[in-house]
């Protein structure tokens, strides 16, 4: 797979943390929405992997947020999608979207 | 509702320091979105296992490869939970013998960890210490200490805060009208300096609180704002009695805060905590916080020059006084100083007996792990060819018993906690009267008790499943090179079996005993009704002709009688008396001696007996009869009168039965509080006669003995309150009555009898039911063991028995030696439980040995052993006839095909 895609989850959580913002992209925030709009159960872990690497890759940048009550009064870790990253899931859904364009009964059935 | 502690605890030290905040925030997060969602109990479950799995990622990190480290991957776990599922009997009976290994351990061990080494629930808590005067020539500890904190707090710079504190009773009365004695600790603003907790709502005491003349204050605990004040979120700023005083609440604390033991009301300390003179004022603890940097031991040190100081300038109150400084837990638990070496010691050998019982549970485990291993010599011997290696192979079989001793350790520790809750419940209504504990002891499981039983789940794990796949293996390698029968039974395994028959044995008759004594309380049947009566104990206040200046005039009844009088003017009651002791509860021995001849010697058990001293109507008023003689008159309480009542099991016990008791002469040589051999006996006493029996107990057994006693003479008497219609829903209209009579009057314990004398019953029918689920599950362990031995052997000499049977070899020999194996061990069981049981049967009862009256008993206990173990070796091998009449099955030419 070529540097500048992503893998399934990957694109997943980038996706969710370009929904939330920067200012609402955390872990628990980006696991609970994947999980609300796929229906599927998210691994806490898995995200903290996944952030840490789309980080490592220079997809997303993270910094401390503010203290909030429902979180004990801890600050979470925000993330924020980059250029880098915003152009690997767009290139990722074109891909996506190019192979899925010439299946229109798959495309119907799932609409 | 936050996230479970030793979730927090286990990521907070896993995580790197930059990413902690953020991992337990998320948890934290996590777990509470989840307790709105799905409830408390789902909750917890699903953070659990979250948990684990972010501190398995976490690990992972740490170690800066992909696995935990420990050379297992998931497909090992998957393969052991299917061959767990497999055999689903092997896993619930090693399972559930494992985790009850471990329930006992890990309750054992927080309990130990609580009171040996109390972890005190507050910033820096295990920095807040008691310094006190350890009196050299008392062997006690001297609390008044106002002259010297006062020195203290100017002069250590090795400890500050410094605190004094002091527990009063008062007398809580709420809007509703009831009142209820509660504990205040005065301590004023240092002490909440010291603790470091803010106020849930409000503010804690500041030093204007204890300045003369000011308005008093309170501090509520939170248990006390939910439990009488409905967690009233307006409390602050509202007036409560406090002995009809209005005081204002100023603040609550927040939930688990009793510092400095169990309190729930704070005050500022009274007026008579000023300076005093060396050796003279009120009683009192000084609490304070080792500075920064300061140790205990530096600490001491300072203390000891201050002591020596002390002693030449003051050498007549000073001169046996040491200074001392313990840490607070200590200085609660024990009342006099413990050594800590002793303190360690203590927890270390409690854990030696727990760890032994846990091998002895494994090794039987482990027995039945080894003869399934053996059921899969196929299976291993392809896997070993095929290029596995030994430490592979004993790796998967590790994993096996991990997997399931994990999962017994998780429902071990789940019911240690409950376990614990049970246990503190008795600890707190049998040995200190119904006391509330320590505000750092809970029925909690701490992090370090997880982890303590996840130790015993991987000791587990070694003796059941790495120790017999390291035998199993070596068996393999040495039967693929030298062609013959490879795993075998070793002298290990017989010891393993004959332990596990000895426990077998030991426990129904240990059971036996305890339900025999707890069958006593759960048989004995009152001739009163017990729901029929409410009861109360006065524990203070309400003193003589308070109200009239406080100088106790004669002729005006006290606050006790006044309430009587109330609770006689109710409709409903019929009868009020009074009593030290309410029947049926416990009642301090007193050892007599008996004025000519009884029924057993003046020795240990003998002539130890309850004693309470009751109102004159007493007797009448629960309605029990006499058997002999007379009841009580009023000329039985001039001074010089010697009149005593007993009960029908004193007669029974002390003096033989059948006989007249009354006009027998009885004295006391000792009781509970004072056991001095050497005290000069008491005065002679009259029986003047027997009542039926109405539960007076003490340690040693039924009997006891009534002295007739003015209500007004008891310090703090048991009102007994008869209700022909029923008692229930009567304890909050005395709490009123009480209020109504004497706000000052304080009532503690007030509740049916039904209620008042469960505790016992209950602790008995939990012990037993305990003691058999565990006579249970040793009696299932030994035959599961036998019976996996006895398959063995035959699974694994079928060529050989084949080969006897066609050489025409008779049948009775071929059982021989089947049953050779079987035999030695469950002998070799039954023997050393026989002896361990016979031979309590030979010592002398001079040397705490039973007492036998004559021969006919020890031969009928003797009997009754020989029978015991006979059942027991009858059962054994009733678990050798499956396998044995399979042996007798194999047919020669199978049994050669097979093999061959």
């Amino acid at each position: 797979m070529p540097s500048d895609s992503l893998a399934e989850f990957e694109l997943l959580v980038v996706l969710a943390a370009l929904r939330l913002g920067a200012e609402e992209a955390y872990t628990v925030s980006i696991a609970r929405d994947i999980e609300e709009r796929t229906g599927r159960f998210v691994r806490r872990a898995s995200v903290y992997i996944t952030l840490q690497r789309l980080e490592a890759k220079g997809m997303v940048a993270s910094r401390l947020g503010e203290p909030r009550p429902e979180r004990g009064g801890r600050r979470p870790r925000l993330v924020a999608v980059t250029p880098d990253g915003f152009s690997a899931a767009r290139t990722t859904t074109d891909a996506i979207r190019a192979m899925v364009a010439d299946l229109d009964g798959f495309a119907g059935e799932r609409a | 509702m936050s996230a479970p502690r030793w979730a927090r605890w286990l990521l907070t030290r896993l995580a790197p320091r930059e990413r902690e905040e953020e991992v337990v925030g998320d948890l934290e997060e996590a777990h509470q979105g989840r307790v709105r969602r799905r409830g408390r109990i789902v909750a917890a479950v699903l953070t659990a296992l979250e948990t684990l799995d972010v501190a398995l990622v976490l690990l992972r990190q740490r170690r800066g490869r992909r696995r935990a480290g420990i050379g297992f991957s998931w497909l090992d776990i998957k393969l052991a939970v299917r061959m767990l599922v497999k055999h689903p009997g092997l896993s619930l009976l090693g399972g559930a013998s494992i985790a009850f290994a471990i329930f006992v351990g890990a309750a054992t061990f927080e309990l130990f960890s609580q009171v040996l080494a109390p972890a005190i629930p507050l910033p820096e808590g295990g920095r807040i210490v008691e310094i006190h005067l350890w009196d050299a020539s008392r062997g006690d500890v001297e609390r008044r200490v106002l002259f010297d904190a006062s020195t203290w707090r100017e002069e250590l710079r090795t400890v500050e805060d410094l605190t004094i504190f002091r527990s009063r009773e008062r007398n809580l009365v709420t809007d509703d009208g009831l009142g209820e004695p509660a504990e205040v600790a005065e301590m004023g603003a240092t002490g909440f300096r010291l603790a470091r907790t803010a106020p849930l709502l409000g503010r804690v005491l500041v030093a204007a609180d204890e300045r003369p003349g000011a308005r008093p204050v309170v501090v509520l605990g939170y248990d006390l704002w939910t439990r009488r004040f409905g967690a009233d979120p307006e409390i602050v700023g509202r007036d409560i009695r406090l002995d009809d005083i209005p005081t204002t609440v100023v603040g609550v604390m927040p939930e688990g805060f009793g510092f400095p033991i169990a309190h729930q009301m704070w005050m500022a300390p009274g007026p008579d905590q000023v300076a005093y003179e060396p050796g003279a004022g009120p009683p009192v603890m000084v609490l304070g916080r080792l500075s920064d940097g300061a140790t205990s031991e530096a600490a001491q040190a300072e203390l000891a020059a201050y002591g020596r100081r002390m002693a030449e300038d003051h050498p007549l109150t000073h001169e046996h006084l040491q200074a001392q400084v313990v840490s607070l837990g200590h200085a609660i638990i024990f009342p006099t100083p413990m050594p800590g070496l002793l303190i360690t010691m203590v927890g270390l050998t409690s854990n030696v007996p727990l760890i032994l019982f846990l091998i002895l549970v494994c090794g039987n485990v482990g027995l039945l792990m080894f003869a399934r291993a053996t059921a899969r010599e196929g299976e291993l011997v392809v896997r070993s060819a095929l290029g596995a290696s030994r430490r592979r192979i004993v790796g998967q079989l590790f994993v096996e018993s991990l997997v399931l001793a994990g999962v017994a350790a998780f429902v071990g520790v789940s019911a240690a906690g409950q376990g614990l809750r049970w246990a503190l419940t008795i600890v707190q209504e049998e040995f200190v009267d119904g006391e509330p504990l320590p505000f750092w002891i809970e029925a909690r499981i701490s992090p370090e008790t997880v982890l303590y039983a996840g130790l015993l789940a991987v000791v587990a794990a070694l003796v059941a499943g790495a120790w017999p796949g390291l035998r199993v293996t070596r068996a393999l390698g040495e039967g693929l090179k030298r062609s013959r029968d490879g795993f075998r039974f070793g002298g290990v395994w017989t010891v393993v079996i004959a332990s596990q028959i000895v426990v077998t044995m030991l426990f129904p008759v240990v059971t036996l005993l305890v339900r025999e004594e707890g069958q006593v309380e759960l048989d004995y049947a009152p001739p009163f009704k017990l729901e029929e009566f409410a009861v109360a104990q006065v524990q203070g206040g309400g003193a003589p002709g308070e109200e009239d200046g406080g100088a106790g005039e004669p002729e005006s009844p006290t606050p006790v009688l006044r309430l009587e009088e109330r609770l006689l003017a109710e409709p409903e009651v019929a009868a009020v008396t009074m009593a030290e002791r309410l029947p049926m509860t416990y009642h301090p021995w007193h050892q007599v001696e008996i004025d000519g001849p009884s029924a057993a010697p003046p020795d240990e058990r003998g002539h130890r007996v309850g004693s309470a001293r009751v109102a004159l109507d007493f007797f009448d008023v629960l309605g029990a009869e006499l058997v002999q003689g007379r009841g009580f008159r009023f000329s039985d309480l001039e001074e010089g009168a010697r009149a005593v009542v007993v009960d029908q099991a004193f007669v029974d016990r002390v003096l033989g039965g059948g006989r007249n008791a009354v006009g027998v002469q009885l004295r006391y040589l000792a009781n509970e509080a004072n056991r001095d051999p050497s005290q000069e006996p008491g005065p002679w006493l009259e029986v003047v006669g027997v009542v039926e029996e109405i539960g007076a107990r003490c340690f040693y057994g039924p009997g006891g003995i009534y002295h007739p006693v003015r209500a007004t003479d008891l310090a703090e008497p048991h009102l007994i309150a008869r209700l022909p219609a029923g008692a229930q829903g009567f304890p909050p209209r005395m709490r009123a009555l009480a209020v109504e009579v004497d706000p000052t009057l304080r009532l503690g314990g007030v509740e049916t009898l039904v209620e008042a004398t469960s505790g016992p019953r209950d602790f008995y029918a939990f012990w037993t039911t305990i003691l058999v689920a565990v006579s249970g599950l040793a009696l299932l362990l030994s035959l599961g063991g036998i019976y996996a031995v006895m398959s063995y052997t035959v699974s694994q000499r079928t060529r050989e028995i084949g080969i006897r049977a066609a050489l025409g070899s008779p049948r009775a020999r071929t059982v021989a030696a089947v049953f050779r194996r079987p035999l030695i061990q469950v002998g070799l069981g039954v023997c050393t439980g026989f002896l361990l049981l016979a031979l309590p049967l030979a010592v002398p009862a001079a040397l705490g040995g039973p007492e036998l009256t004559d021969r006919s008993e020890a031969l009928r206990l003797l009997a009754w052993v020989v029978g015991y173990c006979g059942v027991v070796a009858l059962v054994c091998f009733t678990a050798c006839a499956g396998p044995t009449l399979r042996a007798l099955r194999i047919q020669p030419g199978e049994a050669l095909r097979v093999d061959g």
